[in-house]
């Protein structure tokens, strides 16, 4: 009986690790998943499984005593159920969540790489495939504990693939007086990554560092309540191909570039480089999507061999500035010089109008642009810890556009560009004294510089201003009467009338803003420029007047995705197109981009698509070779166990024939014996006869 | 201990299991050639074999890519040469045409030649490749790169140029853009492109563009106009009129002129004819330009040389059709050394390619390939000690106290 219930105990050890104990009365106990009695004394307890508690989830394994399920599953160790488990919960989650996350990664980088491009019919690339924010694949990362109260509906959304963690996450719910206490804790290494107080009212959304955001959607939610995250789980119901026509692949790019007719400069430009790709987050992608869906054609001009304005190339007769505008932009002759590469984020501000002052009669000589002056302070904002630092310039009262800018950009983070510009008409009487006119303290009417005409028009002073100030910037034109000057460094321009009588310098427009103001013989009118300032993410400006005091911030209007380069040694008015139109069939550019993809760093730490592969391979495989170390380890321990069982309750069969044998002779001995006993009685007997 | 007759029976088959497992494995190993059957025999080992693989395989593709490229620019180089071979012919016709005792009907039957000369370039120009695709478009593939208009040629293409991966950072450009091969070129004079915007409703199109007066228009470059048609009302009697303005800056050179179908437009040196009627708001871009493609400019050598007469200069008229031709020779010239620069480059990437990929494969041949000298040895020994072990569990198991006892 005892080697049949030890039999018994043996064949239970193969499916199951438990531990027994002894009674006084020879019985023995057995208990399994860390002290649950499975037989006490004379009564046996049953095991059961039990539906698992997150939705989805796997089978629970539960002693069943007098009724009541008690759930041993994490509790089971050794036997064949133990292995099962074991493999469950370390092997195959881990190993979904890092195919899962290769999947997530190779899926997100295609569709945002194709998202980028244009097919064969014109039209911008869709997603090849599912979206991995999918509404199936957000909630199927979800999973709520059967044991939560009411019907509650949480997802989980993805904001940035390159820092997904291949780990499980739990998200606990507790109360905090009248708030709604919440901690996500990172199953991988134990890390509470998010804690805090919400509002017991729904929908809520908590963002977490690694990269994902959960979305308790609605429902009663209730502190106890459990979910299990799985952010970077594969998702069998979302992976689809979406693209089914090969005309539908965006292997081409919308964005192209061209020199215009007619250049006379050596400047070249190059082929569009998308910075989209630079961005991880997908709030920045759709931002940025967006910015160049509305973006119109360009044109890049030169206005001088150092300076150039981007201008809004919608209608290609009359390129337009664009609002608020990119001017007086500054390019290094020679070298390769990077347009339109603006950050997503920066935001720009730039003066409405500008300052202009006359002097009156007879002062002149005093010369002031009537820029009051202003103190302007930079805040600079980390993005990580949110802390921030400010740093103050004051700008004098009367100082240029020219200096505020260079001022400003000394400012780490800021790029300024200033530019005047002045559109006037001129009213010579003709009559002796010959009117004069000078620009900047320059006598534009010097006979020196060849024969002035009387009285003095437009056309000669847009032809002095441009032979006078060859190389400084300055600039001038003329049309109907009318005389442009324009500087494209923002350098004030004061314009003295030293005429005499009805000699009259009318100001028709300041800075592209229509004005009226006169200058007579003898007095002077200085105009100051206006100050476009770009600012880096996180980086506000503030100011108590001046010229950047009414201003607000705004984004940047061309920000199109597509950064070009210009090189060479461009001339005035020189040209440059970057086109948003979709280009020709043989476009092969995001062709090469998604092939890219197969080497670029999509992952967390700049791991490529292959490298997590390969990470995964290496993991399974080490675990692998772990389990098959413990086999061995395993099997040597069971080989000696055996050895030891059946050398106490094993049989030698020489060792019984040789008992055998041995009782087999006494027997002979014995029967010996009697025979002889018998024949002495025999004769003992046959004597008394 | 005493050894209970199970557990030797026991033992005997683990030992003779485990040999035959060992047997098996290296049987394996042998049949596949590889030392590792699965991820787990070398972690390691099995993660760097996945990434020297998928290096090897994108050497694969990056050859099969340079052979692509090389057809494809073999294909560019012979178009050029023959083109440049055409380009020499006219040279020669141009200097024939200098000789003072032609007259100046030969010269035109000269001219008549350009002309077949131009035809056959721009059938060059627009040299298909086999997938029907145009060579020299740029991306814009499916047009013809050069097509005929009013001042002469127009490149339809752009200025794409489409890539192929040759190495995991070089990239190699298969296509030529026509622009760069064949427009851009220097001439001596100034000359007139025209653009009707695609706004236009009037569907007007421009049938000739030329420049009338050289020193006008000269005198403007490089100035470029755009002509805009007004309100009828503008000028009375109410009839077609338009305003011209300098594209640089939006100012109004000439305001409300009448439009005269019969005359054109005529202004600053040159004259645009129109076929249509033209609407209020349609636009004309008029460009100067000190450069012009080689089809437009033989065209236009043969039809000045067609139109000869006793005044013209052509002393002159030679100078300047020579250093055109010139300008075409050096600009294809540049044209061909590029094309040339590439090939050796693919060449050289290929070399290189080959010994990174004799380099990779000893790397994988050591990490994965089996030692088959020591795996063949190791498994005729594991066979000689399975047979030992069968031969000798025999033998002892036979040896039973039980076998005596009859």
């Amino acid at each position: 009986m005892l080697d049949r219930r030890d039999q018994l105990l043996r064949d239970l050890s193969e499916n199951i690790g438990f531990t027994t104990s002894t009674q006084d009365n020879g019985m023995i106990n057995i208990f399994v998943g860390g002290g649950q009695a499975l037989v006490q004394g004379g009564s046996a307890n049953q095991l059961a499984t039990l539906k698992g508690t997150t939705e989805n989830a796997g089978l629970e394994l539960a002693i069943v005593s007098n009724g009541v399920s008690k759930v041993i599953t994490e509790r089971v160790v050794g036997g064949e159920l133990g292995g099962i488990l074991q493999l469950r919960s370390q092997g195959l989650g881990d190993v979904a969540n890092q195919l899962g996350l290769v999947q997530t990664l190779a899926s997100h980088s295609l569709n945002s790489l194709h998202n980028e491009g244009v097919d064969l019919n014109g039209l911008s690339g869709g997603d090849f495939f599912t979206s991995i924010n999918d509404r199936d694949a957000q909630l199927f990362r979800a999973k709520s504990a059967i044991a939560n109260q009411g019907s509650s509906i949480v997802s989980v959304s993805i904001d940035d693939p390159s820092v997904l963690v291949a780990s499980d996450y739990v998200l606990e719910l507790s109360q905090a007086s009248n708030l709604l206490a919440f901690s996500i804790t990172r199953q991988s290494d134990g890390a509470i990554i998010n804690s805090g107080a919400i509002p017991n009212s729904f929908p809520q959304s908590l963002s977490v560092i690694d990269g994902f955001t959960v979305n308790l959607e609605s429902g009663d939610f209730q502190a106890g309540d459990r979910f299990i995250l799985s952010p970077a789980r594969l998702s069998p119901l979302s992976v689809e191909r979406l693209v089914a026509d090969p005309a539908s692949l965006a292997l081409g790019l919308p964005v192209s570039t061209s020199e215009g007719v007619g250049n006379l400069g050596s400047g070249a430009i190059s082929q569009v480089e998308s910075l989209a790709t630079g961005l991880d987050s997908l709030a920045d992608k759709q931002l940025a999507r967006q910015k160049r869906s509305e973006s119109p054609s360009l044109v890049v001009r030169f206005t001088s061999e150092s300076t150039y304005d981007i201008l809004d190339n919608s209608n290609p007769a009359q390129p337009t500035q664009l609002s608020p505008p990119l001017r007086g932009l500054s390019f290094l002759p020679g070298r390769n010089n990077p347009v339109l590469d603006f950050d997503l984020h920066s935001s720009m501000l730039t003066t409405s109008g500008a300052f202009a002052f006359t002097a009156s009669a007879g002062l002149l000589g005093i010369t002031t642009n009537g820029n009051p002056g202003e103190n302007i302070v930079l805040t600079q904002t980390d993005s990580t810890t949110g802390l921030s630092s400010s740093q103050s310039l004051v700008l004098l009262p009367g100082e240029s556009a020219a200096t505020a800018a260079a001022r400003l950009n000394d400012v780490a983070g800021v790029n300024a560009t200033a530019n005047t510009q002045v559109q006037l008409q001129i009213s010579d009487d003709g009559l002796a004294p010959p009117m004069q006119v000078r620009l900047n303290g320059v006598d534009l009417t010097d006979a020196a510089n060849g024969p002035v005409r009387n009285p003095i028009d437009v056309t000669f002073l847009s032809q002095r201003i441009n032979q006078l100030f060859t190389g400084s910037g300055i600039s001038a034109s003329s049309a109907n009467g009318i005389l442009s000057i324009r500087s494209v460094n923002g350098e004030d321009l004061t314009l003295e009338n030293l005429g005499a009588g009805t000699d009259t310098i009318t100001l028709t427009s300041i800075n592209g803003v229509a004005a009226s103001v006169a200058a007579g013989a003898g007095q002077e009118v200085v105009v100051a420029g206006t100050v476009e300032v770009v600012l880096d993410e996180n980086l506000t400006l503030s100011s108590s007047g001046g010229f950047l005091g009414a201003s607000t911030a705004s984004g940047l209007p061309a920000y199109i995705g597509y950064a070009a380069t210009i090189s060479g040694m461009p001339q005035v008015g020189d040209e440059f197109l970057i086109s948003t139109v979709s280009t020709g069939k043989g476009d092969n550019r995001n062709a090469l981009a998604l092939a890219a993809l197969q080497t670029a760093d999509t992952g967390r730490g700049g791991s490529s698509i292959n490298d997590v592969y390969a990470q995964l391979v290496g993991s399974v495989g080490n675990k692998a070779s772990s389990a098959r170390i413990d086999d061995e380890a395993a099997q040597s321990l069971l080989t000696q166990t055996s050895e030891r069982l059946s050398s106490v309750s094993g049989v030698n069969l020489d060792e019984e024939a040789a008992r055998l044998l041995e009782y087999e002779q006494a027997y002979n001995a014995s029967a010996q014996v009697i025979s002889i006993a018998r024949s002495i009685f025999d004769s003992l007997l046959a004597a008394f006869r | 201990m005493r050894l209970s007759t199970p557990t030797f029976f026991q033992n005997n088959s683990t030992a003779i299991i485990d040999i035959n497992s060992q047997v098996q494995r290296l049987q394996q190993q042998i049949s596949s050639g590889e030392r590792l059957l699965s991820a787990a025999d070398d972690p390691v080992a099995a993660a760097r074999i996945l990434q020297l693989e998928s290096e090897l395989g994108k050497s694969d593709q990056y050859k099969r890519n340079i052979d692509l490229a090389e057809g494809r620019l073999q294909l560019i180089e012979g178009s050029v040469a023959a083109v440049e071979d055409i380009i020499q012919r006219v040279r020669e016709l141009v200097i024939q045409s200098g000789n003072g005792a032609l007259t100046n009907n030969e010269r035109a039957q000269i001219a008549t030649e350009i002309d077949e000369r131009t035809k056959q370039l721009v059938d060059l120009t627009n040299t298909r490749d086999s997938g029907g695709d145009y060579i020299f478009g740029g991306f814009n593939v499916d047009a013809p790169a050069f097509a005929e208009n009013a001042s002469g040629f127009n490149y339809q293409g752009d200025d794409g140029v489409r890539l192929v991966q040759i190495a995991n950072s070089s990239y190699v450009a298969i296509s030529e853009s026509g622009e760069k091969l064949f427009s851009d070129i220097p001439v001596a004079n100034n000359e007139v492109v025209t653009t009707a915007l695609s706004s236009n409703l009037g569907g007007v199109v421009i049938t000739s563009a030329e420049v009338v007066g050289q020193a006008a228009f000269d005198a403007a470059f490089p100035e470029d106009f755009v002509v805009t048609f007004n309100d009828l009302g503008n000028i009375a009697p109410a009839a077609p009129n338009y305003t011209i303005t300098r594209r640089s800056d939006g100012a109004a050179v000439a305001t409300d002129v009448p439009y005269d179908a019969a005359i054109g437009i005529t202004f600053s040196g040159f004259t645009l004819e129109l076929d249509g009627v033209p609407q209020q708001g349609d636009q004309f871009v008029v460009q100067s330009t000190n450069t012009s493609d080689m089809l437009t400019t033989v065209q236009r050598i043969a039809r000045d040389m067609a139109t000869f007469d006793n005044s013209t200069d052509r002393d002159e008229f030679i100078a300047d059709a020579l250093n055109d031709l010139d300008s075409v020779f050096d600009t294809l010239s540049q044209g061909r050394s590029r094309i040339g620069a590439r090939l050796n480059t693919i060449e050289s990437t290929r070399n290189a390619l080959e010994i990174a990929d004799v380099n990779n494969q000893a790397t994988l041949g050591s990490i994965r390939d089996l030692d088959y000298n020591e795996a063949i040895s190791q498994l005729s020994f594991q066979s000689f000690l399975l047979e030992a072990a069968q031969q000798s569990f025999v033998r002892v198991s036979n040896l039973s106290l039980f076998n005596f006892l009859r």
